[in-house]
């Protein structure tokens, strides 16, 4: 069954219309990854799906059920989310900040879950965990940022562009903890890259914006067989040959 | 040091009992033993005509609280129909053209009995029996200007006027009777006129800063800077004959303290008020002293003048001692005022600031969410702050009268803008990447104010509170012009006394206060920056 589907969702910001008509849906246990340039209207998507953004047409549905009729608040507890620069808390620990969303949901192990979390993320806890985010590379920052999102365990976990800020190196290792703690813990994701290569690296399926549009939706794997037109320049530009 | 503390523990109660009754004055108007409120304008012969009031109504068995150097006409004015003040020195020619708007006909009886029918019927105010003297305008020059120029009238000046700038006080050069009435009379006009104050006025026509200036004819000044007074030859300035104006409520109340105070008519002749005003301006002799020897001069003297002076508790003022060595010495004798001035304009200061920070966070709080109101909201505040103080402390009077209160909502109006827009700007520059991330795993908008905005924010909320509480202590000095006391209380005095000494007596605090005030709440700023931000942060 799909765990996050979207039918024909319309996002309208004034004059321009940044999702016109788009379907996607993510089976549980896949990873999608939205891929397009800039104004293609994949973050918008993105939001939509944990209601940080409300559509003007169309519906979101995450685990069956319309993300309208769901509560905003406890929606976006059950799903993981990672931004582009992180977005921690400065005058938290890096421990507090793993540990945001089980606390949120009273859990009584709240800093056993965010401790359990950093290390996933590559962190040893008992050295990162007292610190500060200012005191952290971006590459450690960005692996806190992962550990929050899956410290309370979602089934699902929603990214934004969440390795663009890092260097080449740093990237690929980030990229490799994402993909073993994925498949380790049988998270459904949905993440937005600018990225062809990271998207092939990364994800099981791929998506395709332009224009509010999706022009391409295949699995990974059949991806550069059947890249025509927008698509295969997206590919060329990410360097991966056909 | 018992003594300092015992001191202390005075003047606290008497702040305890300041503050309370303040607060119940309202209420107990009707009081029959309250103090007698006796005001004046400030200069050195109203201080001494008021003090001489306020003594001979205590040698009678009345409590007085004197409010020296009150304010301008207008101000008293308002102040005695509202009731906030009971009784103040006042010049019948003054009340007819500055007040009553009328000309001058007819000798001093007659413009008495004007005046007495036009404030009795128009509001209550009665003027008591005149205490025998005159104390007209005096239109002055250097004595050897005027001697080179051979001018001895008024009317001399028509011609050469042009060549000759005046300095008049800002009293003078606004009413009818005053410079527009004089130079209509008789034709002048200044090649320059400047607005001076009565505190700089005589050193401006010594320096020959100015060539002509306004005096009164009773002024103690006029023989120790060699002027020679130009006499009124069209006899433009009506009579002012100086005598105590008493309030509506203070004629229905006390009859008994009124029957006192018409003790005094007829008693001060203009030989005697001219010394006496010498004796302050020239000799620099405290005003409580002097008023004593006046009464006792007259005959109506009852205690002794050590006594009188030590009940006003006014110091001995050293007028040969250089200002800055005679400072500590005049602060430390008059310590026990100077502790109730400051915990009197501290009390003004915090009741505003606390109000207008209970005020203004929760605003700009709110604003961060409704940000279309933003512009607006500060742009009114930007101009509340943009009001001159003296103006809007001016403001207040009609509203909330004179006193605390206006001045606390006057200082309270200033505080807004400082705190509603360092609320609004710390807010939302508060980590809107953690915010964001917060609101997309599941932060509610009070989880995201309480734990995340509010205490990034704090310590540009608590520099904004700084800024407005450093402004409060300077501009909570002039709120001495509406009666609020504190620590402009010597410096309005001490500008009407000419006595740079009690100026500074006031300024000095205010200015130490302002930087303790800006120290202590710079280590508050640093007490409520959060951990693990960057430091320095302003």
């Amino acid at each position: 069954m799909a765990l996050i589907s979207v039918e024909e969702g319309v996002k309208r910001y004034e004059a321009t219309l940044a999702l016109d008509g788009v379907s996607i849906s993510v089976e549980a246990g896949d990873c999608l990854a939205l891929v397009g340039g800039s104004g293609s209207g994949k973050t918008t998507l993105l939001r939509a799906i944990n209601r940080l953004t409300r559509l003007d047409g169309g519906r979101v549905l995450v685990r069956g059920e319309p993300v309208d009729r769901q509560d905003a608040v406890r929606l976006r507890r059950s799903i993981g989310y990672v931004q582009q620069d992180g977005g921690l808390i400065p005058h938290w620990t890096c421990l507090a900040n793993a540990s945001l969303v089980p606390g949120l949901l009273g859990r009584p192990d709240a800093s056993d879950c965010g401790r359990r979390a950093l290390g996933a993320a590559g962190l040893e806890p008992g050295e990162f965990g007292s610190r500060y985010p200012r005191e952290l590379s971006g590459g450690q920052q960005q692996r806190v940022a992962i550990a929050r999102a899956i410290a309370a365990g979602p089934d699902i976990l929603l990214m934004d562009e969440p390795f663009a800020a890092l260097d080449a190196i740093t990237r690929t290792e980030a990229q490799d903890t994402f993909i073993g703690l994925r498949e380790s813990a049988g998270m459904t994701a949905c993440f937005v890259t600018h990225d062809m290569a990271e998207a092939l690296r990364v994800a099981t399926h791929v998506a395709v914006m332009r224009e509010g549009r999706i022009v391409l939706q295949v699995p990974a794997g059949e991806l550069v067989d059947r890249a025509t037109g927008y698509a295969a320049e997206l590919l060329e530009k990410s360097g991966v040959t056909l | 040091m018992s003594g300092l503390r015992a001191a202390a523990a005075r003047v606290s109660w008497a702040l305890a009992l300041c503050a309370l009754s303040a607060a119940v004055v309202p209420l107990d108007a009707q009081d029959r033993d309250r103090p007698i409120l006796v005001a004046s304008k400030p200069f050195a012969e109203s201080y001494l005509l008021a003090e001489v009031f306020a003594q001979f109504l205590e040698a009678n068995g009345f409590a007085v609280e004197r409010r020296p150097g009150f304010g301008m006409t207008e101000l008293l004015m308002q102040a005695m129909i509202a009731g906030e003040i009971d009784v103040y020195p006042e010049y019948t020619g003054t009340g007819l053209a500055a007040v009553l708007g009328q000309t001058a006909s007819g000798g001093s009886a007659a413009v008495f009995g004007r005046v007495s029918e036009e404030y009795e019927t128009r509001w209550g105010i009665r003027w008591l029996p005149p205490l025998g003297f005159e104390n007209t305008y005096a239109i002055a020059m250097r004595r050897e200007a005027a001697d080179s120029l051979g001018v001895r009238a008024l009317s001399g000046l028509t011609a050469i006027a042009s060549d000759l700038v005046g300095g008049f006080s800002p009293d003078f050069i606004g009413r009818d009777d005053g410079l527009d009435g004089l130079a209509t009379a008789y034709g002048i006009e200044f090649r320059e006129t400047r607005s001076l104050l009565q505190a700089v006025k005589y050193q401006a026509i010594e320096e020959g800063a100015v060539d002509v200036i306004d005096a009164y004819s009773t002024d103690g000044a006029i023989s120790r800077y060699d002027l020679t007074v130009l006499a009124d030859d069209r006899g433009f300035f009506p009579p002012y004959d100086a005598a105590p104006l008493a309030s509506r409520a203070f004629m229905q109340e006390r009859p008994e303290a009124i029957l006192v105070l018409t003790r005094l008519g007829g008693r001060i002749d203009v030989a005697a008020m001219r010394r006496a005003n010498e004796r302050v301006e020239v000799e620099g002799r405290p005003v409580a002293e002097v008023a004593a020897e006046l009464l006792a001069e007259v005959g109506l003297g009852g205690g002794s003048v050590e006594e009188a002076s030590e009940s006003s508790g006014a110091a001995v003022r050293d007028a040969e001692r250089p200002v800055l060595s005679a400072l500590p010495r005049r602060m430390w004798e008059n310590r026990s005022e100077l502790v109730r001035q400051v915990f009197r304009h501290l009390l003004l200061v915090v009741a505003s600031l606390g109000a207008a920070m209970v005020v203004a966070v929760p605003t700009g709080v709110v604003l961060e969410r409704r940000r279309a109101l933003a512009g607006t909201t500060l742009r009114v505040a930007g101009i509340l702050q943009t009001i001159p103080s003296i103006a809007l402390l001016a403001f207040m009077i009609p509203v909330f009268g004179i006193g605390a209160v206006p001045a606390v909502v006057a200082l309270f109006l200033y505080s807004l803008l400082p705190i509603l827009r360092n609320t609004y700007t710390g807010i939302i520059e508060a980590a809107p990447n953690a915010v964001e991330a917060g609101r997309a795993l599941g932060m509610t908008e009070w989880q995201l104010l309480a734990r995340i905005r509010l205490p990034l924010a704090a310590p540009v909320i608590m520099a904004g509170i700084r800024t407005a509480a450093v402004i409060n202590v300077g501009t909570a000095t002039l709120a001495a012009f509406i009666g609020a006391g504190g620590l402009g209380d010597p410096i309005v005095a001490g500008l009407a006394l000419s006595d740079p000494v009690m100026i500074l007596s006031g300024a000095v605090p205010a200015a130490v206060l302002a930087l303790l005030v800006d120290w202590g709440l710079s280590g508050a700023e640093l007490l409520v920056a959060p951990k693990g931000v960057a430091e320095g942060r302003r």
